[in-house]
């Protein structure tokens, strides 16, 4: 090997060496922070400063608690960057959930979510940018209360529901909510409760459905108050 | 047969917790409890409920 080519080894050696460092680094701060994946509370653990660059987690997540998980944050596409590090987050165990996404204006879409083991999760879509909801999971038996869950998501657009919806829930401030999303959500409205309301939003329902499909779809589930807000 | 309620122009309906400019009732309601209120005092209504609930 020429002088030349051993200096060119050392200096790529150098960048490799670096590299491990850093990733060593990466590493070592994520398995403090997440408990080596064991940790379960998550609230406001992606709060505030963290963004899209930051937002690298090494394990799964599988909270008990996380309320106001990503609470103004600037973390845009969590469902991508979750994909991008080769992890899941997996709610279905989360208990507390109140404001989960609260504050969040740079936030466009979030992987499925689960309030399987919330029995409230207050504003937890509210009072952000969210455009898409891959799942909202909800429970079977349709008891989650949904208070004030989309107040003020103004950027909704889709949202794919699994399970009942069995008590008061508004989409009102959702105007660009789509039809397929409006029909899906209608789709799973409990079939048995009594003396629940449905608010949409009178300009989304008016820009996705005919006078004649929105009443047939309204039509389907007559056990429910529907408005129009 | 559904009842429909319907806001006159430049109001909003509600019985204290609902509100829209259209309401499906349900079957089972009679939709007596409803009253109009002004466009103005909804939107007030609703920008007290965003500065309370602001995060």
């Amino acid at each position: 090997m020429t002088i030349a080519e051993k200096l060119t080894q050392i200096a790529e050696n150098e960048q490799r060496v670096f590299e491990a460092g850093r990733k060593a680094e990466h590493n070592e701060f994520w398995d403090v922070f997440q408990g080596n994946g064991e940790r379960k509370n998550y609230s406001y653990a992606f709060a505030y400063s963290w963004n899209d660059i930051s937002f690298k987690p090494k394990h799964n997540m599988i909270p008990t608690k996380c309320d106001s998980m990503f609470n103004s944050c600037t973390i845009s596409d969590i469902a991508k960057s979750l994909e991008k590090s080769g992890v899941y987050l997996d709610t279905s165990q989360s208990t507390g959930m109140n404001y989960m996404f609260g504050g969040n204006y740079s936030l466009v879409r979030v992987p499925p979510i689960s309030v399987e083991s919330c029995n409230a999760p207050a504003g937890i879509f509210g009072w952000c940018s969210v455009e898409t909801i891959d799942k909202f999971i909800l429970r079977a038996d349709g008891t989650n209360t949904l208070t004030e869950a989309f107040t003020s998501a103004t950027k909704l657009k889709n949202i794919t529901i699994e399970g009942v919806i069995g008590n008061n829930i508004s989409f009102q401030h959702s105007t660009v909510l789509s039809k397929a999303s409006i029909e899906n959500i209608v789709a799973h409205l409990s079939d048995t409760a009594s003396g629940k309301t449905l608010t949409l939003s009178k300009t989304a329902v008016n820009n996705a459905f005919t006078d004649a499909e929105w009443t047939a779809l309204a039509d389907t589930k007559k056990n429910w108050t529907i408005s129009l807000a | 047969m559904r009842k429909i309620l319907f806001a006159n122009e430049g109001k909003v309906l509600t019985n204290g917790e609902i509100y829209g400019k259209v309401i499906y009732l349900a079957e089972d309601a009679n939709g007596d409890e409803f009253y109009e209120i002004s466009a103005e005092e909804y939107a007030r209504l609703v920008e007290l409920t965003n500065d309370e609930n602001s995060i």
